[in-house]
């Protein structure tokens, strides 16, 4: 954001082809040996309003998510979405395919025309019997929408992340809480965010470019 | 916050009603007794009103076995999962668990009604001297008194002999309803509408007969020893155990819980279908699902819920329980939302085999409850209200049909909806209602199980104060006897090892064994 990449030189003949751009920070990163001094520290850095940031940590950590600000998930209400559209995606294909008894529509085609069964001398419309076709589309749909959404929310499969640069983020899954500030947050800079989180008692930070 | 995690028990968590309770017990057991007193004294004043209070007071009494039968489960499954979050909340459980002895005293009424032989509210226990289906035939084609059991079993080969024992014990009058049949006596393939009446009491006889010696009344009485004591056993004991940890402290008694956890659970399975099916099912000996008992199971647990949200609402206004936190209600309120669903997914499958099935011995059960789309049956000839020998005569496809969609949208659809909100579980006031909602949804539903032996096709109506008082008088007892069993001990398992899980429950994230 501070600093665009200069347009690249034309390439010259030779090893020089590729012109690296000059590299521009991504996050800045902050070490914790304790999870009161995180919270408590992530909690400061909200008041002081970053927004884009996020706390790597071994475990979870009870509280995280208010200091951090973690608004709900729309998540629920897109599965619920699906949820009703497996409905009645349910009921619209058995009452179709069962229920059109006497109506061969103009215009479908032989392949997709209503396959109406007697069984057991029920009626062709049948309710009860459908209720099972829609319950299994309503689950199905509300299933793999869970879990696709959520894989979507969270950007995922993310293969790469620039973080992973820092030697910090080692530490992250084994005994450190490692707070990380995005140089995309609109309060982001260089010397005063790292000032900042150094007053809130971090013990290391470090600077990750892109 | 993580601050929580350092929450501990205070006084008002580890308090002891003693005395407090003392004012409130008199109060129920004597507005318990009056209203059952009431109940009986009105039920007088009609001529079947004796057999109505028969029916109402099974209707009250399996809906507070279910809400004792529900935390029993809720203490067992908690103990087998060695649930950390359940600490807080878990001796109310107990101590309603710990009431069977008194559910076994409140079954003595039942007990006098089939000893009596008046065929309410259990159909089987009916004595000849009542103009039961038990008189004597008088004519059977071959002018023999012959038990109808005995005959329909010897068509059926290999079943003779047996029938034909219990068939002299139950000899049949099919001559008083049975005048234009003749041949040997049989409900199958009877499909003639003006004669339902002769089908079912044929069907009696038949299942009776099928079902021997199910049906004795001294094998009935062995079984319900053998369910009181055993519910017993597990309830009592496992409150036992759990007060008795609140003055030794020993970790060992969890232990001892747990070892006994798993072999609870499938006992509880196998007593509440036996005990279920005894119970509710078999006041009409013809119908048989294999769905019942675990229908039963899912009112039973949901009541149990409701009751413990209910009770620990009313214990946290007084003062009590300052520990317990809206994550516990949320947690309560998630396993109620769950067993909502449960109830209509078993109730469903019940209904959807049998209607596919399609047999008269098991549809029958539906229709006098109201499912049906046939208009007309024996009742009014069979056309559909006019056109019959009774052109007044009601249907089954009336009062009851509405008690059945009043169960389909708010036993069902309506919780679920409402209950799917994370706001709605942990909301002070809603969730109390809902609480209320789904107590008063399992009675209904215990209520159309029972009432309709009774009344259908009518809905009989006139005689609701009977059920009413049957039932707030059976409640005040169940609760004087938890406020009873609870007064002289900690509100909660105040030194139960996992206790720091429970005060420390924060249901937003996942949490780590030790939180802290």
């Amino acid at each position: 954001m501070t600093t665009l990449a200069a347009p690249p030189q034309p390439a010259t003949v030779g090893d020089d082809a590729f012109v690296e751009a000059p590299s521009r920070p991504f996050a800045i990163l902050a070490e914790f040996d304790n999870v009161t001094d995180v919270i408590s520290a992530t909690q400061a850095a909200y008041d002081a309003g970053y927004r884009k940031m996020d706390v790597h940590t071994p475990f979870p950590i009870h509280g995280i998510d208010e200091a951090l600000g973690v608004r709900p998930t729309i998540l629920p209400w897109i599965v619920l979405l699906a949820g009703l559209t497996g409905m009645a995606l349910g009921l619209v294909m058995t009452s179709y395919t069962m229920g059109m008894v006497d109506a061969p529509l103009p215009g479908v085609p032989v392949a997709l025309e209503p396959y109406p069964y007697l069984i057991s001398g029920k009626p062709y419309w049948s309710l009860a019997a459908y209720i099972p076709v829609i319950f299994e589309l309503t689950i199905m749909f509300s299933a793999y929408t869970a879990v696709f959404a959520m894989f979507f929310l969270n950007k995922l499969p993310m293969l790469y992340n620039p973080l992973f640069q820092s030697d910090l983020m080692r530490r992250a899954t084994d005994d450190r809480f490692v707070l990380s500030i995005e140089a995309a947050d609109r309060n982001f800079d260089e010397q005063q965010t790292a000032a900042f989180l150094k007053d809130k008692g971090a013990l290391n930070t470090d600077i990750v470019n892109y | 916050m993580a601050h929580h995690a350092t929450a501990t028990l205070t006084d008002a968590d580890t308090a002891v009603l003693g005395n407090r309770a003392g004012k409130a017990f008199m109060p129920l057991l004597g507005v318990g007794a009056v209203c059952l007193l009431v109940a009986l004294i009105f039920a007088l004043f009609f001529p079947d009103g004796i057999d109505r209070f028969g029916f109402a007071y099974l209707t009250a009494y399996a809906f507070c076995f279910a809400i004792v039968l529900g935390c029993l489960f809720f203490t067992i499954i908690t103990t087998l999962f060695r649930a950390g979050w359940s600490g807080m909340v878990r001796r109310i459980a107990e101590t309603f668990a710990a009431c069977v002895p008194t559910m076994a005293v409140l079954f003595i009424p039942l007990a006098v009604f089939v000893a009596t032989g008046s065929g309410s509210p259990y159909i089987w226990a009916k004595d000849a001297e009542h103009g039961g289906h038990h008189a004597t035939l008088e004519q059977d084609g071959s002018g023999s008194p012959v038990g109808a059991v005995a005959v329909i079993a010897e068509q059926a080969d290999g079943h003779g002999e047996a029938g034909g024992e219990s068939g002299d014990d139950h000899d049949v009058d099919h001559a008083s309803d049975h005048g234009a049949h003749h041949g040997p006596p049989s409900f199958i393939g009877n499909n003639n509408p003006d004669d339902w009446g002769t089908w079912y009491s044929g069907a009696v006889e038949y299942y009776m007969g099928v079902k021997y010696p199910w049906f004795e009344k001294w094998f009935w009485a062995l079984r319900w020893v053998v369910y009181f004591a055993a519910f017993a056993l597990i309830g009592v004991g496992y409150w036992k155990l759990s007060v008795k940890q609140d003055a030794t402290a020993d970790p060992s008694l969890t232990n001892t819980r747990e070892k006994y956890a798993p072999a609870s659970v499938i006992a509880f399975a196998l007593l509440v279908t036996f005990m279920s099916t005894d119970l509710l099912m078999s006041i009409d000996p013809v119908f048989f699902s294999t769905m019942f008992a675990i229908i039963f199971f899912a009112n039973a647990f949901t009541a149990g819920l409701a009751t413990m949200i209910l009770v620990i609402t009313v214990l946290r206004k007084r003062g009590y329980l300052p520990n317990v936190t809206t994550e516990h209600f949320h947690d309560l309120g998630k396993l109620l939302f769950a067993f909502v669903f449960f109830w209509g997914y078993v109730s469903f499958s019940q209904f959807m085999l049998i209607w596919y099935a399609s047999l008269p011995e098991t549809t029958y059960w539906f229709e006098i409850r109201g499912v049906t789309t046939v208009a007309g049956t024996f009742f009014d000839g069979g056309t559909g209200g006019g056109g019959g020998s009774d052109p007044a005569a009601p249907t089954f496809n009336s009062g009851w049909s509405w008690v059945a969609l009043f169960l389909l949208f708010f036993h069902l659809f309506l919780p679920f909806a409402i209950l799917l909100s994370k706001h709605v579980k942990r909301h002070p006031f809603w969730r109390v209602v809902m609480a209320v909602w789904m107590l008063v949804v399992v009675y209904v539903d215990l209520y159309w199980y029972v009432m309709p032996m009774f009344s259908s096709p009518s809905i009989g109506l006139d005689m609701l104060p009977i059920d009413l008082l049957t039932l707030a008088g059976m409640v005040c007892l169940l609760l004087a006897a938890a406020l009873k069993r609870a007064a002289r001990h900690s509100l909660v398992a105040k030194n139960d090892p996992r206790m720091h899980e429970s005060l420390a429950l924060d249901t937003n994230v996942w949490a780590p064994v030790h939180a802290d």
